[in-house]
């Protein structure tokens, strides 16, 4: 393995007829779109070799960027910038996608049994620390209840670690957490309630803030996840120590009814007034969704109109041009970055097909995050982001924070030691190893 | 193509045996004999006292449930039954109690709905089919044909995601992919009662058409249809509760059965009252429908006793 | 009943047409943003940009060639997704069918013939039973008693044995529940007929005469209905394989369903119809064997 082989990786997966949906954490490396093409339609990417990418000997490799990114390093956890062997092919060859080589402490022992699961066993030529696990089953379920499926596998020895079903979080947490085999975690996301700002009813900041003021987010954590979320008052969560603000959102932290009331009247939000909101089914969503519902109902009188639908028909709507209201909402971060979670959520550059699916367009946010991405040193680009974010949530309530992203999981801590969550939420493999 | 699985299709040739002329005198001596009979069987008696408390659940709803069945109360979620509330409160806090109660309403409307509508289709469909033969006959029996061979479930499904979720679409779901069972029997049994003699006799005597259809042949063969229609409610209420659980049914905040059993599966054997009692009326609604039907098919054919 | 296979597929192909949704957002991937370069690319491949004649037109032409196209979900050939699973399913058919031959026959012929007995009683009780409770309260409760509590039995998954015996049980409840009261009501009607009457008054055991001719004659509505049950069941058992996990094309359709995998959806319910239509036609022809009286025709 050379420097070659990550010019190759990323080569393969930028090209446009690779249609790689994760392509675009290399956008930022120059000769991007002459690769992959400008997203424009009719757009034809002419180039087959990746320009800003050079390997001058075989431990080097040079990355020329097309502007300034401090947290460019970062963005190198992504898989789609992994090394590949010579062997690979171009972004199509299926024989290289069912059995891929990597450069991790684990490697795949026979292919991708779509569907059924993956065997991984240990790469003893890794270049770090060797893994301690000779093999490991990862058997793959239907997405539909499969943290069911999942945790009742636990239960029944089937499964060694397993995520659990929301609704029985507290349960596992009794079995569990006496044996020590209980995680839990602050991870790097958000939940949400996505507005759109364009269209009405919710188009001006008072209307958005009166519905943060009527949620009354204590009663939905304790009530419907029995104390198992974190109330968000910010968008950027506490484990970006450096970026966190807990009072940014002053209108997230507790139901203030007669101040809600005044900003609905004043942000053209009267009772009465036809909101809807959306969600996708599957999710395990249908419970506080409709806590919100009532509430937005009997707090302001609204008309909350609940739409569930599958996850793709969501996004559909939110794109449509004369979307409106309320859609529920999760973001997990791409790298530990706070920038990652402003700048694709709000900036006018991440309008759809981006994800700012709100279509949140400020001037202020977006000079403050140019300049954050220049500064020069970390303290003067936290100043810089914290103040996006007062600009963006504070001032103008873009988006609706409603609770940080928390993972649970379960494991026989009888046989393993050294279980934990990664940044990606997926157990540490490298780490575990038996007691 | 493929005959009618149900021993329902027995009937369809034992329509109830009519002597020539004095049709209508019959037909009344007939409903006294079939009333006697279904009231001497206990079981029948026990399904319709079940279905007619149902029905009373579903009517009186509004006035006696203990609580209003969409009024959450986040301090007191999957709480187990106690005195306040006898079936507990599921996960947003609503009385259970109250929530079976108003389920039977949507069991009730979709469940005799779908299955008026489909006999409906059925009737008018198969009437052509059976009176008519001929092209008619075929035409109609091939579009049955591509319905049943299509699956129930995912048909509704697939309905219902292009529709839109709601109790009208479920109702328009089930009937469209039932309605082949009753036009299918009602065929089978015009056929059998038009060649009878007294169809014959009303014919010689220059009755027209429709007349001969509506007073004749009709009321003779509607009999198994009926009774199929009458088990089927059962039917049609686990497919809308099914529809539910598999989460295209009625919206998710409706006192529904089938959403009460879904989202109560999460808890099983943690909080199991979430999803205990709403299974039990639905089993209890099934059962009371089915001895009914069971009852009715007896009391008609008293051959089979 | 080529006609039949021609019109459903096509009521579907229409029906995921207008499907709302966004079947290219399955295929280039998670909640991510979409990239039109991406989208372009996949729609020309798909051919989604083309009118829904052309469309149809272009799929059918395919599938008479074998090719039944490429899942959008996994971006692999539909045939490679599904080609383990229908032995799944049709696995789980077979003991299905088994199932309700075994049981539903023994219990149909037990409450016949021991007509107002306990045993007679105890059939109808359970079978009203079987019928009443929904698959999936059935089935879950199953699992959670026998796999989850008493761990007699895997809860989940295609392994051996063992695992598939709740399965195939849930679902072969309401049709061997269905058989038994057929077969029990055809066979009550059967052994009043005259011809058995003279067969017994002719001095013949009640054994032989239910043997030879009262189970011959019976069992002819009943092998009309399985073949319709058989038939249902190799389309998929769309709840049981959800509740077990169990990796046939049912659970395929669900999860195709939910992430708009259309290729999935049509190749696995043209499927289900064409194996419905072409078990009812055997069951037909079989019908004609067992039944002197149809051959005439």
């Amino acid at each position: 393995m050379t420097a070659e082989s990550f010019i190759r990786g990323m080569t393969r997966a930028a090209k446009q007829a690779a249609a790689s949906d994760v392509a675009y954490h290399m956008a930022g490396i120059a000769g991007y779109t002459d690769l992959h093409g400008t997203g424009q339609p009719g757009s034809v990417a002419k180039a087959t070799e990746f320009s800003g990418l050079s390997a001058p000997d075989p431990h080097t490799l040079k990355v020329k960027l097309s502007a300034p990114d401090c947290e460019f390093d970062r963005k190198t956890l992504q898989p789609v910038m992994s090394p590949v062997p010579k062997n690979a092919g171009d972004a199509a060859n299926k024989a290289f996608n069912d059995a891929p080589v990597g450069n991790g402490p684990f490697k795949l022992e026979g292919g991708w049994r779509h569907d059924q699961g993956i065997t991984l066993v240990r790469n003893d030529s890794y270049f770090g620390d060797k893994a301690y696990l000779d093999k490991v089953e990862l058997t793959i379920l239907p997405s539909q209840d499969a943290a069911e499926a999942e945790y009742r596998g636990a239960q029944s020895n089937q499964f060694d670690y397993a995520r659990i079903p929301p609704a029985l979080i507290p349960q596992a947490k009794a079995t569990y957490e006496p044996k020590h085999g209980f995680i839990s975690k602050l991870s790097y996301g958000i939940n949400y309630l996505l507005v759109n700002v364009v269209n009405p009813p919710l188009n001006s900041p008072d209307a958005r803030k009166a519905i943060s003021l009527a949620i009354d987010r204590d009663a939905i954590i304790d009530g419907v996840f029995k104390g198992f979320q974190t109330k968000a008052t910010s968008i950027i969560p506490p484990p970006l120590k450096a970026y966190y603000q807990p009072t940014v959102c002053d209108v997230c932290d507790k139901p203030d009814l007669g101040r809600a009331k005044a900003l609905a009247a004043s942000g053209g939000l009267p009772p009465g007034t036809k909101v809807s909101l959306a969600f996708n089914t599957g999710g395990g969503h249908e419970a506080w969704v409709q806590a919100i519902g009532q509430e937005l109902e009997k707090n302001l009188g609204l008309k909350v109109d609940l739409q569930p639908s599958p996850f793709a028909e969501l996004l559909k709507k939110e794109k449509a041009d004369n979307a409106s209201g309320l859609f529920r909402a999760g973001w997990s971060a791409d790298y530990p970055s706070a920038e990652n979670f402003l700048f694709p959520l709000l900036s006018k550059h991440s309008l759809p097909p981006g994800d700012n699916r709100g279509r949140y367009v400020n001037e202020r946010f977006d000079d403050l995050l140019a300049q954050a991405r220049k500064a020069p040193t970390e303290g003067a680009r936290a100043n810089l982001i914290k103040e996006a974010e007062r600009q963006a949530i504070g001032t103008d309530m873009a988006l609706i924070p409603l609770w940080y992203r928390s993972q649970y999981r379960v494991f026989e801590a009888s046989k393993w030691a050294g279980v934990s969550l990664d940044f990606f939420e997926n157990p540490s493999l490298a780490t575990i190893h038996q007691k | 193509m493929a005959m009618i699985p149900d021993d329902v299709a027995e009937l369809a040739e034992v329509a109830p045996p009519v002597g020539p002329g004095t049709v209508g005198i019959a037909v009344q001596t007939q409903f006294g004999d079939i009333r006697k009979r279904f009231f001497r069987n206990k079981l029948a008696v026990i399904g319709l006292g079940m279905v007619a408390f149902v029905f009373l659940v579903a009517l009186l709803a509004p006035v006696i449930a203990p609580h209003d069945p969409y009024e959450q109360n986040l301090s007191a979620t999957t709480q187990p039954p106690s005195g306040a509330h006898w079936f507990g409160t599921d996960e947003l806090g609503r009385d259970q109690l109250s929530r079976v109660m108003f389920g039977s309403r949507i069991a009730v409307v979709v469940g005799l709905t779908s299955i008026l509508l489909a006999l409906g289709i059925g009737i008018v469909l198969g009437s052509i089919a059976g009176y008519r033969g001929g092209r008619a006959d075929s035409v109609v029996m091939r579009v049955a044909d591509a319905f049943f061979a299509f699956p129930v479930l995912i048909g509704a499904i697939l309905i219902i995601l292009v529709t839109g979720r709601g109790v009208l679409p479920v109702i328009l779901a089930i009937a469209i992919f039932t309605w082949t069972v009753p036009a299918r029997l009602l065929r089978s049994s015009i056929l059998s009662v038009r060649e009878a003699e007294y169809v014959e006799a009303a014919r010689s005597l220059g009755a027209s058409k429709w007349r001969i259809v509506t007073r004749h042949v009709l009321p003779n063969s509607l009999a198994p249809v009926l009774v199929y229609g009458m088990v089927s409610v059962g039917a049609a209420i686990v497919a809308e509760t099914a529809l539910s659980f598999l989460g295209v049914g009625v919206k998710p905040n409706v006192p529904d059965w089938g959403n009460m059993i879904a989202s109560g599966r999460a808890f099983f054997g943690y909080r199991d009252f979430l999803w205990v009692f709403p299974s039990l009326a639905a089993v209890f609604t099934v059962l009371g429908f089915i001895f009914v039907g069971d009852g009715l098919r007896d009391a008609l054919d008293p051959r089979l006793r | 009943m080529v006609l039949v296979l021609f019109g459903a597929s096509l009521i579907l192909f229409v029906a995921l047409f207008i499907l709302p949704g966004d079947p290219i957002g399955t295929a280039a991937g998670s909640e991510r943003a979409r990239d039109p370069a991406v989208r372009a690319v996949l729609e020309k491949r798909y051919a989604l940009d083309k009118p829904l004649p052309v469309q149809y037109v272009r799929y059918v032409s395919r599938l008479v060639r074998g090719d039944l196209g490429e899942s959008y979900r996994q971006r692999q050939p539909v045939s490679r997704v599904l080609r383990g699973r229908f032995g799944a399913t049709a696995e789980l058919a077979l003991a299905a069918i088994l199932l309700e031959v075994i049981i539903g026959l023994a219990a149909g012929i037990i409450a016949a013939v021991f007509r107002y007995s306990f045993w007679d009683v105890a059939v109808t009780l359970t079978t009203t039973l079987a019928i009443g409770v929904p698959t999936y309260v059935g089935g879950s409760i199953l699992q959670g008693i026998f796999a989850q509590k008493l761990g007699w039995f895997p809860r989940s998954g295609r392994a051996g044995f063992s695992s598939i015996v709740l399965p195939a049980l849930t679902l072969a409840s309401v049709d061997a529940a269905l058989v038994a009261r057929l077969m029990r009501g055809t066979m009550l009607e059967v052994l009043r007929a005259d011809y058995v009457r003279t067969a017994m008054a002719k001095g013949l055991s009640k054994r032989t005469v239910i043997l030879k001719h009262v189970l011959r004659n019976s069992v002819i509505p009943v092998v009309t209905y399985l073949g319709i049950a058989f038939g249902t069941l190799l389309g998929g058992a769309l709840i049981t394989e959800q509740i077990f996990n169990w990796d046939g094309i049912g659970l395929a359709l669900v999860t195709a369903i939910t992430a708009q995998d259309n290729p999935i959806i049509i190749a696995v319910v043209t499927y289900g119809v064409a194996a419905f239509v072409i078990v009812n036609l055997v069951v037909d022809i079989a019908y004609a064997y067992l039944d002197p009286r149809i051959r005439l025709e």
